[in-house]
């Protein structure tokens, strides 16, 4: 179960060591993303894509809004 | 998408996961630092942020004849989490007008997402004959107004 998160909480938990992670599709990530974020496309979430996460921290994830 | 993301990875064993709901849009829209290549304009950067609004309970014309003075022929109306509810036009309302903004607004005016790609967006305004189009975040908050004809004074 995820929790949803705003703005603000983003900027705290990062501080605090969370890792941000973009599942946009490549493209988009790379011509613009959080700063400090991976990207782990949706369609490519498997259980050898995520082994690059480091499972002892957060995650937060994101995309355009939601949608 | 997002909330699927969060669902997956929640399923592959991770804990705590966050769902940062309102993303890029909303990162973008509060002007905070991104990183990356160049990317094509967007409609959030000829956002005009300075469109006058007004409490749906406030009297339409006093309303409007502050937009009048300000140069604007129109007052977004929204409530007050700024959630639009719709647009008075100088057309629908006189300067004496005592009845609320929200019994003289025309309601549910098409909006846009901030992140849109502004050329794109530009040429089906002009396709369709739209002057202006409201920005809004996905759960609907005010951002501002983009005008069709760039930046040339046009209100």
């Amino acid at each position: 179960m995820s929790t949803s998160v705003t703005r603000d909480e983003v900027r705290r938990l990062v501080g605090a060591g969370a890792q941000l992670v973009e599942v946009l599709p490549p493209g988009e990530y790379d011509q613009e993303h959080l700063p400090g974020a991976v990207n782990l496309p949706l369609k490519s979430l498997t259980a050898a894509t995520v082994a690059a996460l480091d499972r002892s921290r957060p995650v937060i994830v994101y995309c355009w809004d939601g949608l | 998408m997002s909330p699927r993301a969060a669902c997956r990875l929640t399923q592959l064993g991770f804990e705590p996961v966050y769902d940062y709901t309102l993303g890029k849009v909303d990162w973008l829209a509060a002007g905070l630092p991104t990183e990356g290549a160049a990317h094509p304009a967007r409609v959030l950067d000829a956002l005009r942020r300075d469109v006058p609004t007004c409490g749906l309970d406030a009297p339409g014309g006093p309303v409007m004849e502050r937009a009048r003075l300000a140069g604007w022929d129109r007052c977004v109306v929204v409530d007050d989490r700024r959630v639009v509810a719709g647009v008075l036009g100088a057309e629908r309302v006189d300067a004496g007008e005592q009845r609320s903004a929200a019994e003289l607004m025309a309601p549910g005016p098409t909006t846009v997402r901030a992140h849109e790609d502004l050329v794109a967006t530009r040429g089906r305004m002009v396709e369709r004959h739209v002057a202006h189009l409201l920005v809004t975040t996905p759960d609907g908050v005010l951002l501002g107004v983009l005008d069709a004809a760039g930046d040339d004074g046009a209100r």
